[in-house]
């Protein structure tokens, strides 16, 4: 948790500087990656997070448009950088949605308290298994 | 380890949570996949709020718990029969747990 703290905190402070810099539209890369980084910290602000991520790349994407007088360089680096932190977004709201449940099993679904313990008890003729793990 | 045991009478609840730097989007398929049993009902718990209402001083995570049938869960979150982490450690002792539970209420009921 720390060094994504850390990573988005950086991509936040690189991402102002690179705003003031002339010709190279980092800024908006950068604060999309850095919202990236944020989701993992702040799950409960995570749709906002990644839809402001999705806004920092459509800036992005004009003001790369926009840069045509920046060198053929520089040009190209917009273009990766761009790339990758569309791929990194991508990444995101792909992993933001849950996958589909095993043939036989209801969809996985958000946990809540209060339905988790009505199912726990609803199963109470027979033996219950709780397993908890982490995704990765 | 649920192959080996194909009482119908047996609930599985899969719960999961993020824990480590890395887990920072719900399961994906390939996490969800490797348990294809339909006695599992998965959820993803972003909150944590399972393991806080197992305990509250530390996060409960690559943790398995038995409950036998007519437990309830009323107030607190009920003790478990067996509980264990991480799981590859008690993997043992919970199959011989889960297997001897269900052979012995098998035996009761009937």
């Amino acid at each position: 948790m720390r060094g994504g703290t850390l990573s988005s905190s950086v991509a936040a402070v690189a991402s102002a500087l690179a705003a003031l810099s002339c010709c190279l539209p980092l800024g908006p890369f950068l604060l999309a990656a850095g919202s990236a980084g944020f989701a993992g910290v702040f799950l409960s602000l995570q749709p906002y997070l990644i839809a402001f991520s999705v806004l920092m790349l459509a800036v992005g994407f004009v003001q790369a448009f926009r840069a045509r007088k920046c060198g053929r360089r520089r040009r190209a680096l917009n273009i990766a950088v761009l790339l990758c932190s569309t791929g990194l977004v991508a990444a995101m709201l792909f992993g933001y949605v849950p996958a589909s449940a095993p043939a036989g099993q209801p969809a996985v679904a958000a946990f809540h308290l209060d339905s988790f313990r009505q199912s726990f008890n609803a199963a109470a003729d027979r033996t219950r298994v709780v397993v908890l793990l982490s995704p990765t | 380890m649920l192959r080996d045991l194909r009482d119908p009478n047996v609930r599985v609840f899969v719960v999961w949570e993020p824990v480590l730097v890395t887990d920072w989007h719900a399961p994906g398929a390939g996490a969800v996949g490797r348990i294809p049993d339909a006695r599992v009902t998965q959820f993803w718990d972003s909150p944590r709020a399972l393991s806080h209402a197992i305990r509250r001083d530390h996060i409960v995570w690559d943790y398995v718990a038995i409950y036998p049938s007519g437990m309830r869960w009323s107030d607190a979150f009920p003790a478990p029969q067996f509980s264990g982490a991480p799981v590859v450690r008690v993997i043992d002792d919970f199959r011989r747990q889960l297997i001897t539970g269900r052979a012995a209420a098998s035996s009761g009921g009937s």
